[in-house]
């Protein structure tokens, strides 16, 4: 239908007028076609990322390459993309018919085409009934789809969304979800996406970037970073609920973790670590397995599984997921197994998860 | 409005009386409220609207006491007054004049204003600045910049090489004149209304304009226009009915002359009631002000009902 686009950043810099830097050297590659996600906590940079991308501002330092065309200087409109606003800036004024089309004639396409193109996209989307409405005679799910709708129209390969799911409700976003990704395999987009929603992040995206307070922590594919995150921000950003962690110390194979429980580990590292622990690796002991017990501060039933509290130090709490319904109540001594071999470990000083360290300090 | 009662019976026999009593103390407690306002507007509005209605139906004395009922004689001696005919085609002119060039002025006045740009502040007070000015002072300047021997205007025209012109003393000239200044001294308050319309603007609808790449002009006829209607639709009424009541700077500059050619309605009245003590006379010019305004405005709600977008 149309041709891919790679995206490609280097050494991204930017700082607004006053204050401090926003992102601090960006460096990543974007494949054509891929759906990418960017994700990280609120302040962090991704609503600025994407309009540099999208040239409503300038990069203060570092160059942007679209499709192998160094476009720093491109105006928006010469970047061939489209972008999905958060609030969707639908115009108030136009139908939705108009919304969808605005602008087509800059691209020089015939009336018919903008209509066809127009009536497709609605069609896709289920927007034929409300071709002649308003945006405010529509609900948000549907104001949605014509800012999806906008972008699909302009057959331009590269797709910006700044969180465009953020105004739904939760039941909403996941139907919108899975149409968004489908969309975007079926037109070829190669797709920029932008959340906090780690959920969203993981279940969306082909590869995935971590930001943090403009660096970047982690770029890869959902399940890489999940198992295998790079730092203690990564690990507890990302996953809900979030990865446990405690301070702990590695001595001659053996972790301590608090005063009546250690074990083995099977790792080449001496002294203090951040040790981690997902919740659903923290299982219930059965008879003859080592484990420690703990009491429970707090139970969440949820169905399909059960999610339980528990104080490991006095003031840390950790979580515990276990499958099925376990009726426990707020008081009850559990026993409770870490298999050693799903702990992750990050170093006391920098964070940085040791896994990568052993390999040769990638940093 | 009727709400079927659905209470019990045994209910509502021991509850009517006393509810009776709370509905009517909550329809005087409301009336309290009002009573200020009442007060104030029976005062200054209410009733010198009705008294203006009365004395227009009757022949007065110079006091301005009624004498004897005129019925309709004081409109049709007006209506074929030509004097009063001249008023009202120099109002009307004077309206024509001042409100499409004083709102297009302000217009791209704010929509310089709103570019984002280093110092763009100062150009916003400078540009609200008359905002703050008296009629009167404001008269005064413009006074002296139609002065004929040292005035402003008359140099520039020299510069330019161009005949000195007596402004404010020729008849063909002294309402253009006078509409120039009151232009001026409009700007203020156009010009502030419309760069808050502007800035109420969603900027992301401006943003997706340029990812889009329509052309600015575009953007301008298609967002801008639309989305500022509704106070572009408030501004140009307020403009209107402060054009038609203009006075104090006609009385300052001109003083409805030279040979009436800015004998404005209103000023005409004036001159009737507190110069000529033709109290009758002026009210009936008051009353037909009254219906011009209100037809003009009518006519702009029908027209804007259909151009203007409100969210
Ligand atoms: N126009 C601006 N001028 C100055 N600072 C800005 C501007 N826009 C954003 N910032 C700053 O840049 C930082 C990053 O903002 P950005 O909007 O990119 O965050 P974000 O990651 O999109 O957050 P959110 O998830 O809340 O949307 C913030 O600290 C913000 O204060
Ligand atoms: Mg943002």
């Amino acid at each position: 239908m149309q041709q891919l686009k790679a995206l490609q950043l280097n050494q991204i810099r930017k700082s607004y007028q006053q204050g401090a830097e926003v992102l601090k050297g960006i460096d990543v590659a974007i494949q054509p076609g891929e759906f990418f996600v960017l994700v990280g906590p609120s302040g962090c940079g991704k609503s600025t990322l994407l309009r540099l991308l999208a040239g409503l501002e300038d990069v203060s330092s570092g160059e942007i390459y679209i499709g192998n065309e160094f476009a720093n200087r491109l105006k928006p409109s010469e970047r061939e993309l489209s972008m999905v606003f958060q609030n969707y800036a639908l115009f108030p004024h136009m139908t939705v018919e108009q919304n969808i089309m605005f602008g087509l004639h800059v691209k020089k396409i015939a009336k018919e085409e903008q209509r066809k193109r127009c009536e497709e996209a609605a069609e896709m989307l289920g927007l034929i009934p409300y071709l002649k409405r308003k945006p405010k005679e529509l609900s948000g799910g549907q104001r949605q789809r014509v800012a999806l709708a906008r972008a699909i129209v302009s057959h331009d390969p590269i797709c910006l969304m700044d969180e465009p799911l953020s105004n739904l409700d939760a039941k909403l976003r996941a139907k919108m979800r899975s149409e968004i990704r489908q969309l975007q395999r079926k037109l070829g987009i190669t797709m920029i996406y932008v959340t906090h929603d780690q959920t969203e992040a993981m279940t969306m995206a082909d590869r995935m970037m971590i930001l943090n307070q403009g660096v970047i922590q982690q770029i890869g594919k959902p399940l890489d970073i999940y198992n295998h995150p790079q730092n203690a921000f990564v690990a507890s950003f990302i996953g809900a609920p979030p990865m446990n962690m405690i301070p702990a110390n590695v001595a001659d194979s053996v972790l301590h973790i608090t005063e009546n429980w250690s074990m083995d580990v099977d790792i080449d590292w001496q002294g203090d670590v951040i040790a981690g622990v997902r919740p659903e690796h923290i299982q219930q002991a059965k008879s003859g397995t080592p484990s420690f017990t703990a009491e429970v501060v707090n139970v969440e039933m949820l169905g399909t599984e059960t999610l339980i509290s528990f104080e490991i130090q006095s003031g840390l709490q950790w979580t515990a997921k276990w499958q099925g319904q376990h009726q426990l109540n707020p008081g009850d001594i559990v026993s409770l197994f870490i298999d050693q071999n799903q702990m992750v470990f990050f170093d006391e000083k920098e964070k940085v998860n040791i896994e990568y360290q052993s390999l040769g300090a990638v940093q | 409005m009727n709400i079927p009662n659905v209470e019990k019976q045994s209910m509502k026999l021991q509850t009517k009386g006393h509810k009776r009593h709370r509905r009517r103390f909550s329809f005087l407690e409301g009336w309290l409220y009002l009573l200020p306002s009442l007060f104030l507007f029976t005062a200054f509005l209410f009733y010198p609207m009705v008294r203006t209605v009365y004395l227009s139906l009757f022949y007065t004395d110079t006091q301005g006491k009624p004498m004897a009922f005129a019925g309709m004689e004081n409109f049709t001696a007006l209506l074929s007054s030509s004097s009063f005919l001249l008023s009202v085609k120099s109002t009307f002119l004077f309206v024509l004049y001042t409100v499409p060039v004083g709102v297009l002025l302000a217009l791209g006045l704010a929509l310089l204003a709103n570019q984002k740009l280093a110092g763009i502040g100062f150009f916003r007070t400078i540009f609200s600045s008359t905002m703050g000015m008296s009629v009167a002072a404001s008269s005064v300047i413009w006074m002296f910049i139609y002065n004929p021997s040292i005035g402003f205007a008359n140099r520039l025209l020299t510069w330019f090489g161009l005949p000195e012109m007596q402004f404010l003393l020729d008849p063909s000239t002294a309402l253009i004149a006078v509409a120039v200044a009151t232009i001026w001294m409009n700007t203020g308050f156009t010009f502030l209304i419309l760069l808050g319309g502007l800035q109420n603007i969603d900027s992301q609808l401006y943003e997706s304009a340029k990812i889009a790449g329509v052309s600015t002009i575009y953007s301008l006829r298609k967002i801008t226009l639309p989305m500022l209607s509704p106070t572009l639709f408030f501004v140009i009424t307020v403009s209107m009915i402060n054009s038609f009541q203009t006075f104090g700077q006609i009385d300052i500059l001109t003083k409805g002359g030279p040979i009436d050619s800015t004998n404005v309605i209103v000023y005409s009245i004036y001159k009737d009631a507190f110069i000529n003590y033709n109290i009758g006379s002026a009210s009936a010019q008051a009353v037909i002000l009254f219906l011009c305004v209100f037809l003009v405005t009518i006519i702009q709600f029908k027209l804007g009902e259909r151009k203007v977008h409100y969210q």
